[in-house]
């Protein structure tokens, strides 16, 4: 058994046999190794930008992957990235391109402790109109709308983040990362108005399955706007 | 700040399970390649299997197909999956595993020396080090280059293809510029977008690595590249407080979900990964909670193997 659980029962002085084992659902995640989210790509793991392909967690539509799948799709993507070499040559004497961001947001007394505490509003909001463990993972219309509203809200605030070393810089990006994961996500579950996996989510307004949406929901960023695309399953594609 | 240029034919991002996979791979096929492999922390141990594994939960075991399995994710996600991809992974599933034995991992075997299954897809390991063991095959090649403690913050564009990365080291001043033929994003998932289980001094205590903060989603994201179903959450059920994994008490000894009153309630929700979720929470919804797993009434054999810390 994990070694925490193991200490737990060692500790507590009661063995699995004298008392049962409770149970609890963890807060959402967003993981393509164990349910279906992160890049589009097609069966080479070719994402949809030319030279960038993905695997494991972060390749979407190929749920319950576990460790073996990750290597596996750690291997289609390397396989794939070097044919498409020689098929395709592309020079490796890109120049040096520098980033100014990282020497824009290194200031002396950076207040990156901030990071920390919009990282706590963006985890209250999330949990609270965006369905996590506070609302037994609960949202409508409604709440998803006061959620994105509120994300973009932080995000505004990120925008004076600075930080005072490399670490303070870490939180900084990881802060920045996460709202941006977090108003895509708010997009998708706007998107699909039905509840098909009610042990993930449950949409209040919309609470059971509805077949007209047994397909994926897609999105892109154009113009700072995040748009929805709709796109079949392969096997009706094809019939 | 200081800046540091590097250049490969191959630039994969993380090192985690499929990054470090991903450079083994290419470094084998062709040897000539320069495969550049960037990673946040540390390819010993960073990633989702990090702290280590007890079992490898996706294995062809005898008697089903990779087909099979493709069957089995399409009815645990209720259909929404694409089969291609599944597909692939699956007729891979039982070559990686061999791999992993071959660069060292302990797979478990029975009286008969084949190996040991839990379940319909899963083999018990002794996985504490199968990270380090992936780095150590990893470091085997020459013509990978590992950079660890430098965390990739952006794609670089060029004529609307991805040429390289920018970063930076998380414990000197200095700014990467990193320029390839080819780029493979391998970073993990996202946790801590929501409140977690255990706030405060132990937020770190969650199911998902906290230091998976999505930034090849954000990456992809800030690029335009399309993303799917962000909408398929996943909610882990857990034992409360360890955050352990259920499936090695309910795989390894038949033990049975239960509410308060000692109802078995699983079946009523369904027995895929959401139902079984739905189930616990909605008992205690209703007034039925909390839920266990019923443990009580193991044999004296089966308990001393379930409290093994492995």
């Amino acid at each position: 058994m994990a070694p925490a659980q193991t200490l737990r029962w060692i500790e507590s002085g009661k063995a699995p046999s004298a008392a049962n084992v409770e149970l609890a659902c963890t807060e959402p995640y967003i993981v393509g190794g164990h349910t279906g989210s992160g890049y589009w790509t097609d069966a080479g793991r070719r994402t949809t930008l030319a030279g960038l392909y993905a695997a494991g967690d972060v390749s979407g539509g190929a749920p319950m992957k576990f460790v073996t799948g990750a290597l596996a799709e750690g291997g289609i993507a390397a396989e794939t990235a070097l044919s498409d070499m020689e098929r395709f040559p592309v020079s490796s004497d890109a120049a040096p391109v520098e980033n100014s961001d990282y020497e824009r947001l290194l200031s002396p007394g950076g207040n990156e402790a901030d990071a920390f505490r919009l990282e706590e509003a963006m985890q209250s909001v999330m949990d609270q109109y965006a369905g996590g463990i506070g609302t037994d993972y609960r949202y409508d219309a409604e709440s998803l709308s006061e959620a994105r509203r509120k994300i973009k809200a932080l995000q505004r605030q990120a925008v004076d983040l600075r930080a005072s070393d490399m670490g303070g810089l870490l939180r900084v990006y990881e802060l920045r990362d996460r709202l941006t994961v977090c108003e895509t996500l708010i997009a998708h579950m706007e998107a699909r108005r039905e509840t098909r996996w009610p042990g993930f989510g449950v949409r209040t307004d919309y609470p059971g399955k509805d077949n007209s949406f047994t397909l994926h929901v897609n999105s892109r960023l154009t113009d700072g706007e995040t748009r929805i695309i709709y796109r079949k399953l392969a096997r009706e594609a094809e019939t | 700040m200081k800046r540091e240029f590097l250049s490969a034919d191959l630039l994969i991002i993380g090192g985690g399970t499929a990054g470090c996979y991903a450079a083994i791979t290419a470094a084998r096929r062709r040897p000539e390649r320069s495969i550049l492999l960037v990673e946040k922390a540390d390819i010993r141990r960073s990633g989702c299997l990090a702290a280590g594994v007890n079992a490898l939960n996706a294995y062809i075991t005898e008697g089903r197909t990779p087909q099979d399995y493709v069957e089995f994710v399409r009815r645990d996600a209720e259909g929404v999956i694409r089969d291609d991809l599944v597909l692939s992974m699956a007729e891979r599933f039982n070559e990686c595993a061999a791999d992993l034995e071959r660069m060292g991992l302990v797979i478990l075997k029975d009286a008969a020396g084949k190996y040991a299954t839990r379940g319909k897809w899963n083999l018990k390991i002794n996985g504490e080090n199968i990270k380090p063991i992936l780095a150590a095959e990893v470091r085997r090649y020459s013509n990978v280059i590992v950079l660890n403690h430098v965390n990739v913050t952006d794609y670089l564009l060029l004529g609307g293809r991805v040429r390289g990365a920018t970063g930076f080291s998380v414990r000197e001043e200095t700014a990467y510029s990193f320029a390839a033929r080819a780029v493979i994003c391998a970073t993990g998932g996202a946790a801590g977008l929501y409140r977690p289980n255990n706030p405060g001094f132990s937020r770190h205590k969650m199911w998902y690595p906290p230091f998976n903060t999505g930034a090849g989603y954000a990456m992809g994201i800030r690029a335009g590249a399309e993303m799917t179903g962000f909408e398929m959450r996943f909610v882990a059920l857990r034992c409360k407080d360890t955050i352990a994994p259920t499936g090695t008490i309910a795989l390894g000894v038949g033990a049975e979900q239960v509410n308060a009153f000692g109802e078995p309630y699983a079946l009523r929700y369904g027995l895929s990964t959401s139902g079984r979720a739905y189930g616990t929470t909605q008992e205690a919804r209703e007034g039925r909670g909390p839920c266990y797993l019923q443990t009580v009434g193991v044999t004296p054999e089966q308990e001393t193997d379930l409290i093994r810390p492995i």
